[in-house]
């Protein structure tokens, strides 16, 4: 029987915290939280039925386009998701797998996301990938963590090498790529791809985006209608349920209720006070943080750049070639949050980020410089000063690890909050 | 000018060659990494220098850019820069090779140049992380462009005689190298680690027509004139890791007898002194790309290079055995995640499959902790002596 231990581990988190929020807490609230549980409840017991039927694991990173697995009969598992999720849902986190890879000498300030997987390999029962299939992009930990899989634990790993330019050479050359990266891995599955289910898949997709966007055009309202956790559960969802069914559920769901919020004029925080845009990263070692903002701080995270396509759907999708909508998806993913701002120059960056702030009408910016984050952190103070000089509003940094709690503490990150908010109202 | 004089050109960030260079009215252009086409910078006409941190002692106006999680040798180069260190420059070439280096480009094009009245001109090239034929024809355009740019900014005109040129001059200067290293590997060394570092050093900062001429002639110092101590050697040492262009950071290692005579940094040994790292039987090599190609990407010893994980270790395994190394030290700077998941495998490597002793620094740029680094190297060849 071939392990996945910490995608069961994840299920029974799942189910648990599901079965709390039910039991205990009014149907109205945490209805994000509640339809992103929903989805990831069947998502896994899916992945988890399918692997049980022998079917191959394909690992992957959060920048890779899942749909094109859907060529194959496999289970897609979203590598850097899941000691995020374990950070988000299990009271310890996922710092023993940090503790575990740092003692076989990862070293401390790399990402944790990477670092959370390492150090589940180096203990047993880890998932059994049978491929990995990644990009050579956003970043330093990408292109050194999964060496890790491929040298030391031998895992067979393709890469697809993202050029840095985001225009139509790029495109094409990524395009190429990702074309070779399907004929790869039906070498290493044995398996034909089947276009009509990457067709599917797409379609799933281009339904997420649509409902996203309406969901975002919603969110401007004030009071913001959508709570501040949709923010990390976003990007739980565009990584874990990437190229899935749950994902196009999820939007579809979170876009109901937003409508309804806002035909009832009825904010997510009790008395909205400042809106607050995140321009990079969102809290994932504790969930109660954003609740936290809505309901005490009266500061709802209105928009981050992880929860906005930088894109359309792939068009005229029922007619289009396998290449054309491997080219398609080639272009989104080069375009997906935080590739786009981290794997190219960083005006695009700061674009997206003075569009985002106009857009949501905040009234303040809050930089999580992850300490893994070594290409943003690089320019934080640009971003401050371009937010200053071309929306007007002020930036708060705070450094920290997004899934590490012993870094910087959640009361740490409050205080910070707390005291910046001073300077606001 | 005394024939060793050449390596202490690496103890300032300009020299006397430089000087007379820019005197003459003549152009310096700098690069951070290896895997820049130096070649087409000189067939320019123009000195392609290697940007370093010499005679940085703090990061203050660095830090009002920078974050707390950047690696000091780009801190103490941006200082430098913004301290006007580096107003000799006409130019800035940069790629993405590390998420440090590659940033440098951002805050100069959105920042530095436009609160100047003399903004740097700013080169970049997208670099593949991974050796394939593609990548190679990739890197091909990609220097295509950067020639093609240089000319426009410049207004030149570089043909392709001065580009075979060019690659004569490199290629010269690539064998005068791998003689000097020569004399590193000798049973009793006549060149310590820190004098072949500071000799690469010098070696990025002039023009290399002007480095040929200094490398025969230190070459024929060591060959005939140089007679080595008869001090035991407590131990051979191989440097692997992030680069290194501070020769006081070797000579901390060094200090206690032992000797550093080999190693696989991309400001030292790397640079054309090894086994083609990637072939291809099916690349032209009549282009006179070719070479530039072949060096920059082919010959790539970066951990950047996703797929050259195991010809790297192919690489350093040769190198134990060649160069006859007892121990291995394995560093890196801080917040380097490129060598920081590399030196994870590399140390488990080396230690269990190859059996060799390691010892693993993470260390600064700036060498405020050589008591603590003193110790560690002590005890390291302690370690070495008693197996």
């Amino acid at each position: 029987m071939r392990s996945a231990k910490p995608l069961e581990m994840l299920y029974e988190a799942t189910e648990t915290t599901l079965e709390l929020i039910n039991g205990a807490i009014p149907k109205h609230e945490m209805k994000v939280l509640r339809i992103f549980l929903q989805c990831m409840e069947v998502n896994l017991r899916t992945k988890l039925e399918q692997i049980a039927e022998g079917k191959p694991i394909i690992g992957h990173h959060f920048a890779f386009p899942a749909e094109l697995f859907s060529c194959f009969d496999a289970v897609p598992v979203c590598i850097e998701a899941i000691p995020y999720l374990f950070s988000a849902l299990f009271t310890l986190g996922s710092e023993k797998y940090y503790d575990i890879a740092n003692g076989f000498g990862h070293p401390y300030h790399s990402c944790s996301s990477q670092k959370g997987m390492i150090g589940m390999a180096l203990q047993e029962n880890f998932i059994d990938f049978d491929v990995i299939a990644i990009p050579s992009a956003p970043c330093d930990n990408t292109i050194a963590g999964y060496q890790f899989f491929s040298e030391y634990k031998q895992i067979p790993t393709i890469v697809a090498d993202m050029p840095y330019y985001h225009n139509s050479r790029g495109y094409e050359y990524y395009g190429i790529e990702l074309t070779n990266m399907v004929s790869n891995l039906s070498k290493y599955l044995n398996q034909k791809p089947d276009y009509e289910k990457l067709r599917r898949s797409i379609d799933y997709s281009n339904h997420a985006i649509e409902y996203l966007a309406e969901i975002n055009n919603l969110r401007r309202a004030i009071p913001c209608p959508i709570e501040s956790i949709f923010n990390p559960i976003g990007s739980a969802v565009q990584n874990f349920f990437s190229g899935q069914q749950e994902k196009e559920r999820f939007y579809k769901e979170v876009l109901e209720v937003a409508k309804e919020r806002v035909r009832g004029k009825e904010g997510a925080a009790i008395e909205e006070k400042i809106r607050s845009f995140w321009p990079y990263m969102s809290l994932f070692f504790d969930i109660t943080f954003a609740e936290w903002l809505d309901r005490k701080v009266g500061m709802p995270a209105v928009s981050d750049i992880f929860n906005y396509f930088f894109f359309d759907p792939i068009k005229n999708l029922k007619t289009l070639e396998p290449k054309e909508m491997i080219n398609g998806l080639a272009y989104q993913s080069m375009e997906y949050p935080m590739v786009r701002q981290s794997e190219s120059f960083a005006h695009v960056f700061f674009d997206d980020a003075v569009n985002l702030a106009h857009q949501f009408s905040a009234d303040c910016a809050i930089f999580t410089a992850h300490i893994g984050c070594k290409q943003s952190t690089s320019v934080i103070q640009l971003m401050r000063e371009v937010l200053k000089e071309e929306v007007g509003i002020p930036m708060l940094t705070i450094e920290l690890d997004i899934g590490d709690k012993r870094m910087t503490s959640l009361e740490t990150i409050q205080k910070k909050v707390l005291e910046f908010t001073q300077t606001l109202l | 000018m005394i024939r060793t004089d050449f390596m202490n050109f690496s103890a300032t960030l300009t020299n006397p060659h430089l000087i007379n260079w820019i005197a003459e009215k003549n152009k310096v252009i700098g690069y951070y990494c290896s895997s820049i086409p130096e070649e087409i910078i000189h067939a320019a006409g123009i000195l392609p220098y290697r940007i370093r941190g010499t005679g940085n002692d703090n990061y203050i106006l660095a830090d009002s850019i920078l974050s707390q999680f950047n690696c000091s040798f780009i801190k103490s180069t941006l200082n430098l820069m913004m301290g006007g260190k580096y107003d000799f420059l006409s130019g800035l070439v940069l790629a993405n090779t590390c998420d440090h280096v590659r940033r440098i480009y951002d805050i100069f094009e959105q920042k530095i140049n436009k609160n100047t009245k003399t903004p740097i001109n700013l080169f970049f090239l997208s670099l593949p992380h991974v050796f394939n034929e593609r990548g190679w024809n990739w890197v091909r355009q990609e220097i295509r462009a950067f020639q093609g740019e240089l000319e426009k900014k410049f207004k030149i005109q570089i043909d392709e005689e001065k580009i075979i040129e060019a690659n004569e001059v490199y290629k010269k200067n690539q064998k005068l190298m791998e003689r000097i290293k020569e004399f590193r590997i000798l049973d009793k060394p006549k060149l310590s680690g820190v004098d072949f570092l500071k000799i690469n050093v010098a070696n990025g900062s002039v023009r290399k027509e002007y480095a040929n001429d200094q490398l025969l002639n230190l070459v024929e110092y060591y060959e005939h004139d140089f007679t080595p101590s008869n001090k035991n050697v407590r131990a051979r040492l191989m440097i692997l890791g992030s680069s290194i262009d501070n020769p006081g950071f070797v000579e901390i290692i060094e200090h206690h007898g032992a000797i550093v005579v080999a190693d696989l940094l991309c400001t030292s040994e790397r640079w054309g002194l090894v086994e083609k790292l990637w072939k291809n039987e099916k690349i032209d090599k009549t282009d006179p790309y070719f070479p530039i190609i072949q060096r920059i990407y082919a010959d790539c010893f970066c951990p950047r290079m996703m797929n050259g994980h195991s010809l790297r270790m192919d690489l350093v395994n040769q190198k134990i055995k060649h160069d006859r190394i007892d121990g291995i030290i394995v560093q890196r700077l801080e917040f380097c995640d490129l060598h920081g998941g590399e030196n994870m495998l590399v140390q488990h490597e080396i230690e269990e499959e190859l059996n060799i002793p390691v010892l693993s620094i993470d260390r600064e740029y700036l060498l405020g902790d050589t008591g603590r680094l003193r110790t560690r190297v002590e005890a390291f060849l302690e370690r070495l002596e008693r197996q």
